[in-house]
């Protein structure tokens, strides 16, 4: 009987993420007055429960997306060991980024890019549009198609709101007060919404399913920029390795899909979808302002 | 007690259910021409539809799309549609479909930006962010908490953050706030990158 009733408490949960509050108070109220309960004691309990899911429902304001994804970068930053020192290259790769972020379904929200002076090869996408690059993926490209590609990736994720859906639902999960707390004064809740977003991005990873829309998704906004639409392919296809089905091994296997089943996935798209767009692939202009200057380095 | 909990649970869960079947919340994987998969804003589907001149009608999916003087890459821009805007189609040929506009011209749009699924609500359903869509006269909003907001400055001290990646931060913000759309177009224009 126990696991029955924490098996409906479960559930009951679950609902919190799916209805409204007030959905949610007056299934409680109505629950409990069919339970035989005092009215008034019902209305009481399901004005709290509505008011609790109210609480974890709501909506993210644009400051407390940005401060909160400001935030997480600056952890992200600290443990990457910051952000590369040559001015060109980052202007250039924001250059890139506000056009494909143009053709998004955010285009007015300001997107910050940077490369990370990083030698994995790895992309990260904060709330707020903070997107970040490594040197390492960016040594492994040869277009600006392909950088498109996967900044347009990272963007799909902005657009979609991904980590701030995944903090919502840690928030429910954990019982954290505020998982996306980025007020001015408490800093103790504050550094917990931190430390959950940079666990997301950098050791958990998003549920696969949105690293899927986000290919999918990201490869349309290069396409729509006027970019070539296999530019995330092509680089997905430098960096798969044969062990990468492993769990254990393998590009990013423990935060993203298999790279080939990602490659697969997005074969479906390119050849449905965004077939017979041609874009351009501009292989020189990125050889000048991302290859050749990091050689030089 | 325990069988009156259990009753409390089973009937706010079957009401919770029932509830849910209305609501429009939750994460549904999008499919990739923006209709929401088997999410509950897809439907309905009441189309192809044909308008009164006997053209389909399908609506924008996106915030704002271009049309196109011709279906070739170089044609010049004649409008601009918004999210969830009904237009008719004349011809569904290759990427660039032919349509008509309300004031009576013809012009081109990328098939992407097209779907004939007739939005609910006028928009995809659910809402995450309270400002999820960003008017140009907000913007200059959206830049000024860049960076600026002394709540989170304090926090990342507070929090023992290096003064170092702070600055960092702040100078590829800057950097990225200087870059102006004209900008991005003249960039795009000049490597022969062509918005469709």
């Amino acid at each position: 009987m126990r696991k029955l009733i924490f098996a409906g408490t479960l559930l009951i949960c679950a609902g919190v993420v799916a209805c409204t509050s007030s959905q949610l108070a007056t299934a409680t109220e109505t629950g409990m007055i069919l339970a035989g309960k005092d009215p008034d004691k019902a209305r009481r309990v399901g004005a709290s429960v509505g008011q609790f899911a109210g609480g974890m429902s709501k909506e993210i304001s644009l400051d407390d997306e940005v401060a909160l994804g400001r935030g997480i970068s600056l952890k992200l930053l600290e443990m990457k060991g910051g952000l590369h020192a040559d001015n060109e290259l980052q202007r250039y790769v924001n250059m890139v980024g506000h056009a494909v972020a143009e053709r998004s379904d955010r285009p007015n929200l300001k997107y910050i890019f940077g490369v990370v002076n990083d030698e994995e090869v790895n992309a990260w996408a904060a709330p707020g549009g903070y997107v970040f690059i490594t040197v390492g993926t960016l040594r492994e490209l040869e277009s600006e198609a392909e950088l498109a590609g996967v900044l347009a990736h990272e963007v799909a994720h902005v657009q979609e709101g991904h980590m701030v859906r995944v903090l919502k639902k840690m928030q429910v999960q954990t019982g954290i007060s505020d998982a996306l707390k980025a007020t001015d004064s408490d800093y103790e809740e504050y550094g917990q919404s931190l430390e959950s977003g940079l666990r997301v991005l950098v050791e958990n990873g998003l549920p696969w399913e949105m690293e899927y829309e986000a290919d999918t998704l990201g490869s349309e906004i290069a396409t729509l920029t006027g970019y070539k639409a296999e530019g995330l392919r092509d680089f997905l296809g430098k960096i798969e390795t044969p062990d990468d089905d492993d769990a254990e091994g393998g590009w990013l296997s423990h935060t993203h899909p298999p790279v080939s089943k990602r490659i697969e996935s997005l074969g479906y798209h390119l050849d449905g979808k965004l077939a017979g767009f041609d874009g351009a692939s501009q292989e020189e202009r990125f050889a000048k302002y991302v290859t050749n200057r990091l050689a030089k380095k | 007690m325990t069988r009156s909990i259990c009753r409390i649970v089973v009937t706010a869960l079957f009401l919770l259910l029932a509830g849910s079947l209305s609501a429009q919340s939750g994460y549904q994987p999008r499919t990739v021409d923006g209709t929401g998969g088997s999410s509950p804003q897809a439907a309905p589907r009441d189309l192809p539809a044909k308008n009164p001149s006997g053209l389909t009608t399908m609506w924008v999916r996106r915030d704002a799309a271009d049309v196109f003087d011709s279906a070739k890459r170089d044609a010049n821009r004649i409008a601009e549609l918004k999210k969830s805007q009904p237009v008719a189609v004349i011809a569904k040929e290759g990427l660039r479909y032919q349509i008509q506009l309300a004031d009576g011209r013809t012009g081109y749009i990328a098939k992407l930006y097209l779907t004939d699924i007739k939005p609910v609500g006028g928009d995809e359903g659910f809402k995450l962010f309270a400002s999820d869509d960003i008017g140009a006269g907000e913007q200059a909003n959206v830049e000024s908490v860049r960076g600026l907001r002394k709540g989170s400055e304090d926090a990342a001290v507070a929090e023992g953050m290096e003064e170092i990646v702070m600055e960092q931060l702040s100078s590829v913000e800057n950097l990225a706030i200087s870059i102006s759309e004209d900008q991005v177009s003249q960039f795009l224009e000049e490597g022969g990158v062509f918005p469709i």
